[in-house]
């Protein structure tokens, strides 16, 4: 099963448990938290109330069953944490640098493996991070057929430029590489897989369904790689992930004056949020907006009609 | 001539062909550890070549190298990759030390495991500073080992052949 691949980076007495896991469990599992002295535990997929954030923390017990008593969990212990790490480096600190500054790393099928420590500085840059003490693995899913409505309602008349806003874990990303699957089907599109979400490429070759004519740019930056997709692979459409820096708007900008539409994420609870998180000018380029209020659940998509989205 | 003098001097040429078989063998030892120190040398400036411009993963670069014929040698470079399970410095010193190259010593041994224990423990720049001084420590031992074979190599032949013959005479 794809979902137990990433099993075995887990290491140790925690990593056992996590590995007892049965796939019924995974598959409602969207984080994997390791906290140096403190219990494993998950966060579950909780569609069913809406007040639920949290009830939906769960623990992990020593055989592998869900809890929600703390008392009862497994332990992570420090070099539980630390060997985790270095397995999800797969031991080549030199090959992750870049990520490891930024905090994050992809690994095999797209799971996004966050990590916090003490940053060790180098002429005011971070360039290492040290004494991680906790580990948050967060298991990307396709949910093929998620974005169907959107991708009808959105792109039936050709290609457009679209923001699709959210919360952290509203499944913005999850939607988005639905939305590229359907998108690369019938349009050329190159998707900007900063992060190595989207693709998750391994070895070169995408591990989820990009579709037919997507190309990926893997691990360049958000705005170099639209600059370089603009120039090299004259797509119709550009995809992104988690859009935010004036370079960001500016590659888009660009890429709008030479006919390219963008498709992108961003953190943004509702319209005002993103009013106020970005200048209306920038927001312009995308043709429609739609934000994704809880995880699952698409709102009805704003056109912009002017200055305006209604 | 009767059969104790055939067997006798069959015996003696037995003597003779080992003891020159084993003077060749240390000969050819100290031969094989001199062309094994030189094989990991350049198995380093790979390594850096490789970190330098591809940045691989360390499973990546085992693998690489024990695709490349250069190092066919190195048994134990197959180990290491296939080795999925167990951290890479780990399953690295586990492969050398039940593989040696030829002719490698335990020091030499040692030296190759530590350049594993060490890799990708660090960024590039540092990786590739370790890699160096690795290859300065192996430099001195290249250069040892060149010593030891033009020194040794012919008198290990020519004391074999000589050893047996001494022994022959005595035992007549």
């Amino acid at each position: 099963m794809k979902n137990r691949e990433f099993l075995h980076y887990f290491s140790g007495t925690a990593g056992n448990a996590v590995s007892g896991l049965s796939d019924a469990q995974l598959d409602d599992i969207t984080e994997i938290r390791f906290r140096v002295n403190r219990p494993a535990a998950v966060c579950t997929y909780c569609l069913k109330s809406a007040n639920c954030a949290a009830s939906k923390i769960l623990y992990i017990t020593q055989n592998g069953q869900l809890t929600y008593n703390p008392a009862s969990a497994v332990t992570v212990t420090e070099q539980d944490v630390r060997r985790t790490f270095e397995a999800v480096c797969q031991y080549s600190v030199h090959s992750f640098q870049r990520e490891i500054t930024q905090g994050f790393i992809t690994v095999k099928g797209g799971h996004r493996v966050g990590f916090c420590g003490t940053p060790v500085m180098h002429n005011g840059t971070i360039e290492n991070i040290k004494n991680i003490n906790s580990i948050n693995f967060r298991i990307a899913r396709e949910l093929t057929g998620c974005s169907e409505k959107l991708f009808e309602s959105c792109f039936s008349d050709g290609p457009c430029s679209l923001l699709i806003a959210g919360i952290p874990s509203s499944g913005k990303t999850t939607v988005l590489r639905d939305l590229t699957r359907l998108l690369g089907g019938r349009f050329k599109v190159s998707a900007i897989d900063e992060r190595g979400e989207l693709a998750a490429l391994w070895n070169g070759v995408p591990q989820n369904d990009v579709g037919l004519n997507t190309d990926v740019f893997d691990g360049y930056g958000k705005a170099e790689g639209i600059s370089a997709a603009v120039r090299v692979m004259s797509p119709q459409i550009i995809v992104c992930d988690e859009i935010g820096s004036k370079e960001d708007f500016s590659a888009i900008r660009e890429a709008a004056l030479s006919g390219v539409c963008t498709v992108a994420a961003a953190h943004a609870a509702d319209m005002s949020d993103l009013l106020r998180k970005f200048p209306k000018e920038n927001l312009n380029i995308f043709d429609r907006i739609v934000f994704l209020p809880e995880p699952g659940k698409v709102s009805s998509v704003l056109k912009r009609s002017g200055d305006e989205y209604v | 001539m009767n059969m104790f003098s055939v067997l006798k001097v069959s015996g003696l040429i037995v003597i003779v062909a080992a003891s020159t078989l084993a003077g060749n063998y240390f000969s050819y030892m100290l031969r094989c550890r001199l062309a094994s120190l030189k094989k990991i040398n350049y198995m380093i400036d790979e390594i850096i070549m490789m970190i330098r411009f591809r940045s691989p993963t360390v499973y990546e670069i085992a693998e690489s190298l024990a695709k490349s014929e250069r190092f066919s040698g190195f048994g134990f470079l197959n180990s290491v990759s296939t080795a999925g399970d167990e951290p890479f410095q780990q399953s690295w010193c586990r492969a050398v030390s039940e593989d040696v190259p030829q002719g490698l010593t335990s020091g030499d041994a040692e030296l190759l495991s530590d350049i594993g224990r060490k890799l990708g423990t660090s960024d590039s720049e540092s990786q590739i500073n370790t890699l160096r001084l690795q290859q300065t420590e192996l430099l001195s031992a290249i250069s040892a080992a060149e010593t030891d074979f033009t020194k040794k190599a012919k008198l290990y032949r020519s004391m074999g052949a000589l050893a047996g013959a001494f022994i022959s005479i005595m035992l007549i």
